[in-house]
């Protein structure tokens, strides 16, 4: 467990420039915890290639005395991520029977400028199988426990990362957004969860659920090491063709100056606080707008009329996108084979019997996306939902003209308990409904905790921007964040 | 929407299209799950949609970047074999090895 | 072969790897070096977490492709389209690495062109335009290596470029279709875009093969041909398939939408039976690769850079060397026979000022006896060892009389499979004809003493028997007599000078 003192990027590179504290320690301290905790939110430590990357960053600040935060602005910092996201060498499952052995031959951008940039990467956390879910209780290796209410779930698909972060078992760690699964567990377990614009972090080396929808983002306790995380491993990829060539901005400067509140205009949509949210939910994410209202913003009723249709839409186009990304789980190269695999007259056997190895949600998934794009109903499914899709953009694009950032509540209720919506597969997807329309649409949004239900479970509040202008929602959700600690 | 109904016959056809081994049970419980489901995202159907409304398949519409047609030598492992057949359940002759196909 | 109650109706539909130095979607070697195919070098050596559909590996496209793809399109007179989509294609097969093919689909790259063919039918020379319906961009599969107990994956070839291109059922015979394959295989090897080596698949064709009564509008149930990989076998195997559904019709049949193979050691194309069902391919946008925009700019680009195009460099053969239309269509066939051409002419005529005779002779053999040895043994001219100062050293020596038409053919047939001189080839043949007048007259002089009977007759009016001569006087120098000298003089003989 990381020192209390010692939870920001900030306060871990004054301790090692103070020699308060080295990496190596760090590193240590933070595997024997991860070893020790009962929470299942690690799928693997990393002990060797920690205690490497802490070794060196140990040479590093012994050869510069201070931690030279310009070229290592991650040294020593130990952070997890989510497995589905690659590293050569490192085991990659998916929490997934089918990769349960998968030993990528090869590393993903993001972690690979992480660790450039000086990060110890401590661990892999587990998640719902393919990132397919909404509490976490779709791994196949059992669910993630919530770090700070036992019996309660950390929220889907990236629980564990969540966890990790709250728990203490590092300082940040990544997740991947694809139609709220970093913002909803950040919601759940008081954390940061930033998901940005799509486009504005490679996904090379994200394994896909759904391509144009997935993007990987960070876990924090501090807006500003969400903003050191995202600055660090955002921007084009040449390896990724949906990486923008939009140079990425100045995140981590921009947070140093005040926000001028009088010169925000802050847009409410009425659609984000209906029946369907929970009186907590609304009243602590209405505190925190009447707080923002004070500070001299000017607050802008607006509507994003689509919104209902949004999970429909969202149901579609993911799974449609999942049947055929999860096609190559064939057991051909690579992946778990049943021992009598190879014992069949028919090659769709072979198939049959490898993909045997997917769960439940997965399945379901995969079945329903196939027969969305199927022909004779890929119209009606496919072709429809993406025109709904692009309704919901507009209506987003009309609103951002009256104002410069949304504010609302990122799940409609605080963590559930675990089996509460595990056999109701509709009612877990509608849990999504406020965190969706920001993938629909490209835009980066971020939880930030904001307040507590009745049992003091967390509360987080959404901050939405223009598509590229995560600059916006990390200046906003950092001053919010400022406001409710105070 | 696409007057389709759902049944078991919809779910064991599309299971295959998809090489998914169903057992009776799952059949049953995916045919009834997909029924909730479809009567729910059934509702974009009623959604009237302006003329001239382009599908949005996704959240960048500017140009595909595109790479030179330069060479990156191919990974090898350090005992020179391909990288690539690293991961593979069974290998011969460094190909990955299938039932017999035809 | 053709049936005069039924009307055949074919559409082709050509894949053709683009010769590029790097796959479609990552920077893995699409061609080994000396002409190698990496398709042949160690299995999965030639691979990459992109193109092995790795858990997590993006594709990203290689601008040569679109390149290539907009020089083919407006090579084949066809509009470019600004902005066209990648699909994904899905399918489980064990040498397709991601469970989908990226092809296009809705929004081809090229489309409406055209393309004309020449050939002989019936003695006559036949024009026409055939229409492409669309030419788009995909990716190659990888190879599956059948053993007994098993079948083994290579991808070396997967993700390697390629281009299809789509024909109107436009064509009515297999001579036809045998001309229009030839023809777009002129046009891609002469634009550079395709090493045209049909061996290795470079250039192979799926052909779609329907028929209907005469004078019916209604096209008939069509049979998809796969695979095809050279002109000879698809010109016998639309033969084959065409006759196979007239006499299923006739008996009472039904010919069914599927797809067959073509067996070239049996001569007969073959149903690829499947327990599958039906393909169901739910193409969708490929959410990995955004719209390839391609604006005048680029395209105003490629068309400066465009090369001779052969029906460009026939007109120019025709003009200016004086060959016919049909000898000129079949120099500029393929980019390799145009200028193996050219490079003879060059030596024959460095000055560039080649005579119409020289050409029309060069022409012959290349037409003639070099096609029909490329055609038998199933090769490409660069795959044999004959080279233009072969060819130039045979027109020169059979202009000068020393060798004959049989032995020019004598000696294309031995330097295609050696490359040795031709020198040394006409002596140790012995293909030196006689055209020594004296020892002509000689072998003349004494058939005709030897044959009174035969001369009367002749003298009488018997024209015919002249050949009788010519061909007593040839067996008597032992075939080596230059016919044109040799019936010169039987002739003079005769008249009795």
């Amino acid at each position: 467990m990381l020192n209390e003192k010692y939870r920001t990027i900030t306060e871990i590179h004054d301790a090692f420039d103070a020699k308060k504290l080295s990496p190596v320690e760090l590193a240590r301290d933070t595997l024997a915890a991860i070893k020790a905790s009962k929470h299942n939110a690690f799928l693997l430590a990393l002990e060797d290639r920690a205690m490497a990357a802490a070794k060196k960053a140990d040479r590093i600040l012994a050869e510069n005395g201070k931690v030279p935060r310009e070229t290592y602005p991650l040294l020593g910092i130990p952070l997890a991520l989510k497995d589905n996201m690659v590293l050569e060498g490192v085991r990659t499952t998916c929490a997934s029977k089918m990769l349960e052995n998968y030993v990528p031959p090869y590393t993903g951008t993001a972690v690979e400028r992480l660790e450039k940039a000086g990060a110890v990467f401590v661990g892999k956390t587990n998640l719902d199988e393919f990132a397919m879910g909404g509490s976490n209780e779709n791994s196949a290796f059992g669910p993630v426990e919530h770090p700070t209410f036992p019996g309660y779930v950390p929220g889907g698909s990236s629980g564990g990362s969540a966890t990790a972060v709250k728990a203490g078992f590092c300082v940040a760690a990544l997740g991947s957004d694809t139609g709220g699964s970093i913002r909803q567990p950040a919601s759940y377990c008081g954390v940061v969860g930033l998901k940005p614009s799509y486009g504005r972090v490679s996904r090379y080396g994200l394994v896909a659920f759904a391509s144009s929808l997935d993007q990987i983002g960070p876990f924090a306790n501090s807006v500003e090491d969400a903003a050191t995380v995202l600055a660090v491993m955002g921007g084009h990829d040449p390896l990724d063709s949906t990486s923008s060539e939009r140079p990425a901005d100045p995140y981590v400067a921009n947070l140093k100056k005040d926000l001028d509140w009088s010169k925000i205009r802050v847009g409410i949509p009425k659609e984000y606080f209906i029946d369907g949210v929970d009186v907590s939910v609304k009243k602590s994410v209405r505190e925190t707008i009447d707080w923002v209202a004070k500070q001299g913003a000017k607050i802008v009723d607006i509507s994003l009329p689509n919104t209902p249709y949004a999970v429909s839409v969202y149901y579609i186009v993911a799974v449609s996108e999942a049947s055929s990304n999860l096609a190559r789980f064939d057991g051909v190269r690579f992946g778990v084979r049943p021992p009598d695999a190879m014992q069949v007259e028919d090659i769709a056997d072979f198939y049959k019997k490898v993909r045997a190895n997917f769960g439940p949600e997965v399945k379901r998934r995969i079945i329903l996306g196939t027969f969305a794009l199927s022909s004779g109903y890929y119209d009606a499914y496919f072709r429809k939902a993406c025109q709904v899709r692009r309704l919901i953009k507009n209506d987003f694009d009309r609103v951002f003209k009256d104002c410069d950032v949304i504010l609302g509540p990122v799940a409609p209720s605080t963590a559930f308990k675990k089996g509460e919506k595990a056999s109701d597969p509709l009612k877990m997807y509608l849990n999504d409904i406020l965190t969706i329309p920001c993938n629909l649409a490209g835009l980066p949004g971020m939880s930030v905790p904001c307040g507590k239900d009745e049992k003091g479970l967390p509360i987080g509040i959404q901050v939405i921007a223009p598509q590229f202008r995560d600059d916006v929602v990390l200046k906003v959700g950092h001053a919010i964040e400022k406001g409710m600690t105070k | 929407m696409a007057n389709i109904e759902v049944n078991e016959t919809l779910v064991r056809k599309v299971a295959d299209l998809a090489r998914l081994a169903l057992t009776d049970e799952e059949v049953r419980l995916y045919s009834n799950q997909m029924k909730v489901t479809l009567g729910y995202v059934d509702q974009i159907a009623k959604v009237a949609i302006p003329e001239g409304t382009e599908p949005m398949y996704h959240p960048l519409e500017v140009e595909t970047p595109m790479r030179d047609d330069t060479v990156i030598p191919s990974p090898t492992q350090a005992n020179g074999k391909p990288k690539m057949i690293e991961p593979a359940p069974d290998t011969v002759y460094e190909g990955f090895k299938v039932p017999p196909i035809l | 072969m053709m049936n005069p109650d039924w009307e055949v109706v074919l559409g082709l539909e050509i894949h053709c790897q683009l010769a590029t130095n790097t796959k479609i979607f990552c920077g893995c070697p699409a061609r080994a070096p000396e002409g190698v195919s990496v398709a042949d070098l160690g299995p999965n050596a030639n691979t990459c977490p992109v193109c092995t559909g790795q858990p997590g590996a993006l594709p990203v496209l290689n601008r040569k492709v679109v390149d290539y793809a907009i020089r083919a399109g407006l090579a084949m007179n066809c509009e470019i389209r600004k902005h066209n989509v990648f699909s994904r294609k899905n399918y489980f097969y064990p040498d397709l690495p991601k469970g989908y093919q990226i092809s296009q689909f809705d929004l081809p790259i090229c489309e409406k062109g055209h393309v004309d063919i020449e050939y002989k039918a019936g003695g006559k020379e036949v024009q026409k335009r055939i229409g492409i319906t669309r030419i788009h961009m995909e990716e190659d599969a990888g190879k599956n290596l059948h053993m007994d107990a098993f079948s083994l994956v290579n991808l070396n070839r997967a993700c390697v470029p390629l281009i299809e291109i789509v024909s109107e059922p436009d064509m009515r015979s297999a001579e036809e279709a045998g001309a229009y394959m030839r023809a777009v295989y002129g046009i891609v090897t002469a634009i550079g875009v395709c090493d045209g080596n049909m061996q290795e698949g470079n250039f192979r064709c799926d052909a779609n093969v329907s028929v209907m009564p005469k004078g019916s509008t209604k096209f008939g149930t069509r049979a998809e041909i796969k695979n095809v990989n050279s002109f000879r076998f698809v010109e016998k195997a639309i033969e084959y398939e065409v006759q196979r559904q007239i006499a299923l019709i006739q008996s009472g049949g039904k010919v069914v939408q599927e797809t067959r193979l073509w067996d070239s050691a049996k001569g007969q194309t073959f149903s690829m039976r499947s327990k599958e069902e039906a393909h169901d391919y739910r193409y969708f946008p490929e959410p990995d690769l955004i719209p390839v925009h391609v604006d005048e700019k680029w395209i105003a680009k490629v068309k400066d850079e465009l090369p001779e195009l052969p029906s460009q460099k026939k007109a120019r053969y025709v003009s200016e060397l004086g060959l016919s239309s049909y000898d000129a269509g079949v120099l500029t066939s393929s980019a390799a026979l145009a200028k193996f051409f050219e490079d003879t002419l060059k030596i024959l005529a460095p000055d560039g000022n080649a005579s119409g005779n020289t050409a029309k002779a060069v022409s012959n053999h290349l037409g003639g006896e070099v096609s029909r040895l490329m055609n038998e043994e199933n090769l490409e001219l660069n795959q044999s060892k004959i080279a233009p100062k072969h060819l130039a050293e045979i027109v020169k020596l059979q202009t000068a009389n020393v060798i004959s038409s049989t032995g020019a053919k004598t000696i294309i047939g031995v330097t295609w499979k050696t490359g040795e001189a031709v020198d040394g080839i006409v002596e140790r043949e012995g293909l030196k004809q006689v055209s020594d007048t004296g020892a002509l007259e000689k072998a003349v002089d004494t058939i005709i003493a030897a044959n009174p009977g035969q001369v009367a007759e002749y003298r009488g009016g018997k024209d015919k028997l002249l050949g009788f001569f010519v061909g007593q006087a040839m067996k008597a120098t032992g075939g080596k007599a230059n016919p044109a000298m040799l019936q010169e003089i039987v002739k003079r003989k005769l008249a009795g000078n």
